[in-house]
Formats: structure tokens, sequence, C-alpha cells
């Protein structure tokens, strides 16, 4: 709270040292208030000085002939759907929306340029005052080696980021308070709208919504709790078991099961799919060798095909926890255990009283980040589970879907865009809360946040 | 004294079979999967868990049968797309590690925080999103589209090598900076060298990312069987034709195992680097 009020503070003096500085600098600098760049220009910086005042340029002709329209257009979503009979021209709302967007960010983007480059033409101004040296075009380019190297190594990065991640979220987030998606409203035929929480009511009140995200969520929670748990005293048992340095052929053992982390994961999971069938080997097996009646039925029911997955879920995940733990287990001081040992201790008291509270202390993490992962496993119950029928009571979904796997089948799959994109943004409140909850209590993350 | 040796070897044999059993367990989907690929015929010819007539048919198929699996076409497909990502999504991540671990500039703390809480949304809700932008430029469908969006997601992805950057001492390059060297030659000359085992890690994660990656090539590649990657052709041949998994399953196995074979072996051969960097990455 604090930080805002100071934020605000900030910002409420603002306008005063704006003017203040305004009033005290030269006049060259006073039309750099307007047109940027002319400051550097008279300075000789030349390069920084031409390139702010094209930036201008450019920025001004885009808002003139595209970005006003589109900054509108970010607003109505059009008014005219696309129709044939008219020659195919209409307004098309999803490139409206993407295209205000676009709009809103440059305008964002160009605003800080101009406050620099004004912050920098003050700067300027005052050094001439002073008499100080002003940094000449060559100073330039050589700190672009040097003090701002890593302007120039994220140029790159941020560019993607900004348009292939921090674009489409916020695209995907405004979604969720149109009505975009099947069945009336799908562009270009349809228009679509801004309609405020409408379609977090729809997900709360209308019955087809409101059964199934409660179902999922309740399932998914579960899952991610109990799968979270059981691989994590699965992986920290096999770690212990695969430690002891008097082992016979641990390096195979040890290749033996990271077999199963190294081969692509869809891979097996479409291989295990068929291997459950009830055509598979699997079930030939039983009903052939071990004489069986029928089929075991391992993924047409509820309960048995989510307590497959959950098998095959822990067939996936295990491996690599397993050697993280024991990669931790291999940190614990030896001379603690030495120390116990010449105290007499046997070893399962060494066990008990120095490993087991070690690895507790140090593998907590392991299980938030395992209850993140598999609350969000699309892949098993897409890969594994996904070609299940649509179950009765649910809509658009099967009983072993989580959020994850039904936000992919109401966007990609059935165009209920709008309300996938709430769904979305619960998953993330659910995530986000969890992450606050431990994640700031936990001593390694305080210390991560201690930047360098 | 001859009492305990007797309930120690018990143990120990006890935890041979218990380590050979899970071994077990862990290995024979796999095993199952391999042998698979040598079966004759449709999923009828082989009742049990292994085939009843071994042969090469299905790899024989696999490259030579290709008018509806064009296989080999996908695999170069895919094998293009990889190399291509995987270069320039390590240049991207090791340089913004880099970057975000040795300056401090202002935002720095914004982009941190930015990529926890990005971590947080659902991985492909952005998926409809990236579609849409991708068809203002004209680029869906396209091969060439892949590895321009893995490579342009990949400079968030930096975490774990700015824990390794944080773990690499400060002294050198202050012996460095008083000798005159440059920040561009300090990376160069200096880190890049000391950072080899994470830029291997990198490039392993970068290169082994679009042989599994079947969601988003789908979506941008679509109905073009041309352009396909080797994970979606596998994922419609293990769908089968028209509903029936049996018909094409076999050919299903041994796709697999031609492109599993050489990245678990480039995983099993660079194990070294993969814990060396899990250990790198988690600070006290």
């Amino acid at each position: 709270m604090k930080k805002i009020k100071e934020i605000f503070k900030k910002i409420a003096k603002c306008p005063k040292e704006i003017f203040e500085s305004f009033k005290k600098a030269d006049l060259i600098t006073k039309i750099s208030f307007f047109i940027i760049g002319l400051k550097h220009i008279a300075l000789k910086q030349r390069i920084k000085g031409i390139s702010y005042l094209l930036l201008e340029i450019i920025f001004i002709v885009y808002m003139l002939f595209m970005g006003g329209e589109q900054l509108v257009g970010f607003f109505t979503l059009g008014d005219k759907p696309f129709n044939v009979a008219m020659g195919g021209k209409g307004d098309h709302s999803t490139f409206m929306l993407i295209y205000g967007i676009f709009s809103i960010i440059i305008i964002l983007v160009y605003l800080t340029i101009h406050i620099n480059s004004v912050k920098d033409a003050i700067n300027l101004n005052i050094m001439q005052n002073d008499g100080k040296k002003i940094n000449s075009d060559k100073d330039f380019i050589k700190s672009l080696a040097n003090k701002n190297f890593y302007k120039l190594a994220l140029a790159i990065p941020i560019l993607g980021a900004l348009l292939f991640t921090i674009i489409p979220l916020i695209f995907m987030i405004c979604i969720a308070f149109t009505d975009f998606g099947a069945p009336n409203n799908l562009p270009p035929a349809q228009l679509f709208n801004w309609v405020g929480l409408d379609s977090f009511f729809k997900l709360w009140r209308l019955k087809a919504f409101s059964g199934t995200i409660g179902k999922i969520l309740i399932w998914n929670i579960s899952y991610a709790i109990v799968s979270a748990v059981v691989y994590y005293i699965v992986a920290l048992a096999l770690a212990v078991l695969f430690m002891d340095k008097k082992l016979k052929g641990s390096k195979i053992f040890r290749t033996c099961i990271m077999l199963s982390y190294a081969v692509p994961s869809f891979i097996t999971l479409l291989g295990l799919r068929y291997f459950v069938s009830s055509i598979g080997p699997l079930n030939n097996f039983l009903v052939n060798v071990l004489g069986f009646d029928k089929p075991v039925d391992f993924l047409i029911g509820k309960w048995p095909a989510r307590f497959t997955a959950f098998v095959v879920g822990g067939w996936l995940a295990i491996p690599a926890t397993m050697f993280y733990m024991s990669g931790i287990l291999t940190t614990i001081p030896e001379e603690v255990k030495e120390a116990a040992i010449i105290d007499g201790a046997s070893k399962f008291q060494i066990f008990k009283k120095i490993t087991l509270p070690y690895v507790l202390f140090a593998t907590t993490p392991v299980v938030i980040t395992s209850f993140m992962g598999q609350f969000n496993n699309f892949g098993l119950f897409f890969f594994f589970a996904g070609n299940r029928p649509t179950s009765d009571g649910y809509f658009l979904a099967n009983d072993t879907d989580l959020l994850i796997n039904w936000l992919y089948k109401l966007s990609l799959d059935n165009s209920y865009y709008s309300i996938a994109a709430c769904v979305g943004l619960i998953i993330f409140v659910i995530m986000a809360t969890i992450s606050l909850l431990t994640y700031t209590r936990t001593k390694s993350y305080k210390s991560e946040d201690e930047f360098r | 004294m001859n009492k305990y040796k007797i309930k120690k070897n018990i143990f120990t044999t006890i935890k041979y079979i218990l380590i050979v059993t899970i071994c077990f367990l862990w290995v024979f989907p796999i095993v199952w999967l391999v042998c698979t690929s040598f079966n004759s015929g449709n999923m009828y010819s082989q009742p049990g868990f292994f085939p009843t007539k071994w042969t090469f048919e299905n790899y024989k198929k696999l490259f030579f049968d290709t008018d509806f699996w064009k296989y080999p076409k996908w695999f170069m497909n895919t094998l293009l797309i990889s190399v291509i990502s995987a270069i320039g999504a390590t240049i991207l991540k090791i340089l913004t590690a880099y970057v975000m671990s040795r300056y401090n500039f202002k935002g720095k703390k914004g982009i941190m925080k930015f990529v926890l809480v990005n971590g947080m949304f659902p991985g492909f809700m952005t998926m409809i999103a990236i579609y849409v932008i991708l068809m203002l430029f004209d680029l869906t469908g396209k091969l060439g589209t892949l590895p321009l969006i893995y490579i342009a997601g990949a400079g968030l992805g930096f975490f774990i090598e700015k824990g390794y950057f944080d773990n690499i001492s400060k002294e050198i390059e202050e012996a460095a900076i008083i000798d005159g060297a440059s920040n561009f030659r300090i990376f160069w000359n200096i880190m890049l060298p000391l950072a080899k085992p994470i830029i291997i890690y990198t490039a392993l994660m970068s290169f082994s990312g679009p042989w599994s990656d079947y969601i988003f090539a789908k979506m941008i590649i679509g109905g073009n069987r041309d352009n396909w990657t080797v994970a979606i052709g596998l994922m419609e041949m293990a769908n089968g034709t028209n509903g029936d998994v049996t018909l094409e399953f076999s050919r299903f196995a041994a796709g697999s195992v031609f492109i599993a074979v050489p990245i678990t072996i480039l995983f099993i051969s660079l194990q070294k680097y993969l814990t060396v960097t899990t250990s790198g990455a988690v600070k006290g």
C-alpha cells in the first residue's frame, strides 16, 4: 500500500516538475518538449537526435492514417459483419481487437520514448550550462558495447515476447470480457462485443457450464494434491533406494529409469494408451494367460480411467523428481553422518534423524512445483485419456479432463472462445493464489527475490 | 554375528528384487514399444506382448510407402525446425540470462516479475491469439513459422540459465575489466567458455522441444500433410484410420522408435550436463 501511495505522490508531483524545468530551459530545449530530438541534434548527438525525430514523424503519420482508426476499433469492435452480397466488405471484430491492442501498445511505447527523450534533453541543457563534456556520437556507439550492452542484447527477446507472449496474453484477457465465440458471435460472418463480466456470469449461472466446471474443478484439485504427494513420496523412496553406494550395477538401474524420461512423453503416452486398451496387449495377457473372464476396462469407466491415468502420470513424473532428489541427497554433509556413526547411531536412526529431516526441508518446494505441474498436466489427459467420449453431465468434456483440457476443447475444438478465456483466467487465479501463499513463505524464494 | 549376516543378506536380496521389479516396470512399456515396431501385419497378429513374427517391414514401409504417411518428409521437416530453433533459442536464452544475471538496470525487477506471473497463465491459453496474429502476417500453415514461434518464446525462459550465471564468480570479470576488456569481450571470451555445460543443456532442451510438440505444430500447420512434423504424423497414426487403431499401430511404433532412439542416446550421453545444471539452478 505504501508503495502505491508513493507512486501516486510521484505522479502528482510530475506536472509541477515538468513545468518548472520547462521554464528554466533554453528555447531549443523548450521546442524539444514537442519536437523531440532537436536538442540532441543541436548538441551534435546526431544519431540519437535523428532517430528521435524520425520516430516522432513515423508515430504521427501512423496515428493519422492507421492508429486513430485502430484505437477507435478497439472500443467499437465493428458494426457491420462481413457480407458476401455486399462484396465481401465489413468489420472483422477479431482483427479490430488485435489491431486495437497493437495501437495501444504503440502509443504507450512512444509516450515512454517521448518522455525519456525530454528528460534527456533537459539533462543535456543542464550539462551544457554547467560546461560539462557532452558525449559524442562515437561515445554513444561505444556505450552499446559496454554500459548499454544490455539494451542491445535484450531488444530481440523483448520484441519476441511482446509479439508472441504479451500481446496474445492481453488479447485473451480482453476476450474474457467479450462474447466472442460460438454460437452467435463468430467473425467474419458475425461480430462480437464488449460484454463486461457476462461470460463469467454465464459460467456461473448456465447449468451446462456451471455443472461442468464444478465437477472438473473438484477432480482437478484433488488429482493435483493426491498426485503431487504420492509421486513425491514414491520418488523419495526410490531415490533413497537407488542412492546406496554399495549397490551393484546402479548405473544400469539408473539408466533404466532414465529411459522413460528421455523418450518424448507423447510417444510413451500414445503407446500406453494402446497398451491398456481393451484390445491391447495387457488385456490379452490378462484374459489369455491369467484367465480373466473379460478384458479389464482401464480407460472406459470414470474411476478406472482416472486411476489408470494417475498410475501412468506417476510413471512419467517420478523419474525426473527422483533424479532431482538424489541430487539433493548427495549434498548432505558426510561429516554429520560420520559423527553420528561414531556416536553409535544405527543406519535407521541416521536416516530418521538426519537424512529425512534434511531432505524434507530441502525438497518441500518440489511438492509445490509438482502440484502446479500436475494441476496443468495437459499432456497426460490429452494423449493418454484424450479420445474418451464426452461424459454424461459434462459440457464438451469427459470425466478425466482437467480444466486445461476443457479449455482446449472449448476453444480449439468448439470455438467457445470467451468461455475458454474465462476458464484460463480461473486457472491463473488458482495458480497465482497458490504461489503467493506458498512461495512467499519459503526462504528459498526470498533469497531468489534478491536480484543481483 | 552370523545371525546378523543372514539378516543382512536377506535384506540385500529383498532390496535387489525390489529394484529389479521397479526397473522392469519402467522399462517394460518401452521394450514393448520397440518390439512392436518389428511386428508384421496389423496388431491382431501380435496377440501377446511380443510379435509372433519379427520383421523390418514397418521400417521399410515407413520410408518407402509414403503416399499417405509421408514420414521421411515429416522427419526432415522436424529436423530442420529443431536445428534452427535450437540454434536461435540457445543464443537468445544464453544472452538474456547473462544480461539478467550480470546487469542492473531499470525494469529488471519488472521483467523478472512478468516472467513469474506469465508462468501462471495456462500455456496455450494464448494460442488462439498467436494464431490470429500469425493470420495478420499471413504466416499460418507455413513451416518457417514454427521455429519463429519457438525462438520468440525462448527469450522468456531464462530462469535456469540465469541461476547458472549467478553462480559464476564475479571476480574473473572484474579482473578482465581492469585489463580493459569491453563488456562484449567479457561475455564472448570469458563467460561463454565457462558456461559450456549450461549451453549444452539449453541446446538439448530447445532441440528436443520441437520433436514432441504436437499441439502448437498442429494448430499452425493444420491440414497440409506436406508440412507436418513427426509429432503430428505419429499422433494421426496412433489414432488410426476410421477409428481402427490396430491398423497403423506397428507403423506408429516404428516411427516412434526411429525418432526416440537418437533423442534418448543424446539425453543419456549428455546426462552429466543435465545433472550439473539442475544442481546449479538450486540456490541454498
